[in-house]
């Protein structure tokens, strides 16, 4: 299983255990009120689960799968791979933090940091799409 | 890679990108509330895409490659396998601007239309259920020294 891969699913399961985490405080807190600002965590739960986790699966497990690239180089071009493994992830990890602040005492400063956050996560999405797309190809089909 | 995975693949990858995106502008919203409100407009087609489009797409579209075959190495109903390609993607994309719509105009026939794209991608789930069923099957690896017509 290559590097990337592996840092791929690696990542995916620690936002796995964080995603189930804030679901679970989430629901905690409807029983027994603790803070507010754990009532604006679900969303950012259910998106560390979906995206963080199941979404960055499926990105390590294509990027190993998928009809290789070339001879040369299997799985791609190092570079771009890497980058959306690193945009996706601060993406996350920037939504993490600012997401339920920004539901519980919203500043300019933290809607910069969403907006930030929402352009690295779509970034990744771009740039694992240009990069599956010339792998996904029958035997005979040149890219 | 088989012709009809590759099609599901690349559909599937063209969900993410449009669905993501549409993803990326709720959360914006979320920070300039005032400003970008009408990306709240998006929710649910956001949410079709992602999951129909691009999560149940491309979990179709690899299984169609990666099932067992069925004897003489053929993966059969081919018609089937393609009717949930199409119903598939006509049911989710339907979905989403009937959704999209919906929040934009006053009246329309929503509903009809919301019933109709919901039986395609039921349609495109039982017409792939159809066509796996005869490949989820144990395999069966002779005892060594047996001989085999492969």
């Amino acid at each position: 299983m290559p590097t990337i891969t592996r840092t791929f699913i690696k990542s995916g399961l620690a936002y796995l255990l964080i995603g189930s985490a804030l679901s679970a405080i989430w629901l905690l807190q409807l029983a027994w009120p603790i803070h507010p600002l754990l009532g604006a965590i679900q969303p950012t739960g259910l998106h560390m689960i979906v995206v963080g986790w199941l979404t960055q699966l499926i990105f390590g497990i294509a990027i190993w799968m998928f009809p290789p690239w070339s001879k040369a180089q299997p799985r791609g071009p190092s570079r771009p791979t890497w980058a959306c493994y690193a945009l996706l992830n601060a993406g996350l990890l920037i939504r993490l933090i600012a997401e339920p602040l920004n539901a519980y005492r919203p500043s300019a400063a933290l809607g910069w940091l969403l907006a930030a956050s929402a352009v690295l996560q779509v970034g990744a999405a771009w740039i694992f799409v240009a990069l599956m797309w010339s792998r996904v190809r029958g035997k005979s089909g040149g890219r | 890679m088989p012709r009809l995975s590759c099609w599901f693949i690349r559909a599937a990858l063209l969900h993410l990108a449009i669905g993501v995106s549409m993803g990326g502008l709720i959360l914006s919203a979320k920070g300039f509330p005032g400003g970008m409100g009408w990306a709240w407009l998006l929710l649910p087609a956001h949410i079709q895409l992602l999951i129909g489009g691009w999560l149940l797409q491309l979990a179709i579209g690899m299984a169609y490659w990666i099932l067992p075959r069925l004897d003489g190495m053929e993966r059969g109903r081919a018609a089937a396998a393609w009717t949930s390609f199409a119903a598939l993607n006509g049911g989710v994309i339907g979905a989403a601007l009937t959704l999209l719509f919906r929040s934009l105009l006053p009246a329309g026939p929503f509903g009809v239309l919301l019933t109709l794209f919901a039986l395609a991608q039921l349609v495109a789930l039982a017409a792939f259920g159809w066509h796996a069923l005869p490949r989820l099957r144990p395999i069966v690896i002779p005892p060594i020294g047996t001989p085999t017509n492969h």
